[in-house]
């Protein structure tokens, strides 16, 4: 039984959660501010599935579990055959990041960064995948999309 | 005032909030998803779970959330689903559990906390099972909803014991 009132220490604990969180958010954030040139990555069951420029409209079919939508700098699960639909329902992710997952499909919707100032891990993964040729900051695709015109 | 004299009647009365709890998280399953993230969820059953805790103790806590747990899950949800919020209910239980023992907390805090490591502990197992997810951007956000309902949670439970009172067996005639 609790026969607690409500007082000093309960507002301590909620605002100390609150807190812990929204430094959480700022530093994420902050973390955010430093990057350029935002992409889309793909991970089927922690494999890179595909690595996709978030300026370019395309409609991208996974396997053939899920599909997704990069439309206006924005991505979006459009379809999936998972039975909660979660994904489908999630908020678009913008440029700013975020991500979606599909879990039953193990399927992961990721902003990345192909170009960092300061070398954090899964940044230099996707500059290693990217295989840019100048060092500059063409962290892109420019070679595969001419080669797709 | 904990309930051990009878153990007819304790398995019983564990018996109907257990079921209590299923009702919850049907209803909870009805409500359309308000909430644009995944794994936001109102948390309804939590108020059984609270009082369970309260009235009778952490052990019959854990049972009564592991039950609706697996049964929620299998008439419901998924195999993961089943993961994430055992994972969730554990936590949140210990979490609780622990503010409670400490006798320095109102319902409403220890709800509160509860709700908020009930999402954390869900997206620690998601985390395990697909270590993919960018932490770092979910943890907050879901820390701060689960604190949020946690507090609605607790202002519920908190009438109920108003209500109920310190005992919660009306025949005293035994």
């Amino acid at each position: 039984m609790n026969k607690k009132s409500f007082g000093r220490n309960d507002l301590l604990l909620i605002l100390g959660i609150a807190a812990a969180a929204i430094l959480m958010l700022l530093a994420y954030y902050h973390h955010m501010r430093y990057v350029e040139n935002p992409m889309l990555e793909i991970t089927v069951d922690n494999k890179t599935y595909g690595i996709y420029d978030l300026d370019k409209d395309a409609r991208i079919q996974i396997n053939d579990t899920n599909v997704c939508e990069i439309h206006d700098g924005t991505v979006r699960m459009i379809s999936a055959d998972c039975p909660d639909q979660v994904c489908v329902h999630s908020s678009p992710l913008t440029k700013r990041g975020g991500s979606i997952v599909c879990l039953p499909n193990r399927v992961v919707l990721r902003i990345i960064h192909a170009e960092k100032s300061d070398g954090s891990g899964q940044e230099e993964k996707a500059n290693s995948s990217l295989n840019s040729v100048s060092s500059s900051s063409a962290g892109r695709y420019p070679q595969i999309d001419s080669l797709a015109e | 005032m904990k309930m051990k004299n009878n153990a007819a009647r304790k398995a019983a009365v564990l018996g109907l909030l257990t079921a209590l709890a299923i009702l919850f998280g049907y209803v909870e399953s009805i409500l359309p998803i308000n909430f644009g993230i995944p794994g936001i969820k109102l948390g309804l059953c939590n108020v059984v779970i609270l009082i369970v805790l309260l009235y009778f103790g952490w052990k019959e806590a854990v049972l009564v959330s592991a039950m609706r747990v697996v049964v929620i899950g299998f008439l419901f949800g998924n195999l993961f689903s089943i993961a994430y919020s055992l994972g969730g209910a554990m936590l949140s239980i210990l979490i609780s559990a622990l503010l409670l023992q400490t006798g320095r907390f109102h319902v409403i805090g220890i709800s509160a906390a509860g709700g908020a490591a009930h999402n954390i502990g869900q997206i620690l197992v998601a985390f395990l099972v697909t270590p993919q997810i960018p932490l770092l951007w979910y943890m907050p956000v879901l820390m701060l909803a689960g604190l949020a309902t946690g507090i609605l949670i607790g202002i519920v439970v908190w009438n109920v014991m108003r209500r109920l009172g310190s005992m919660h067996d009306p025949q005293q005639a035994e």
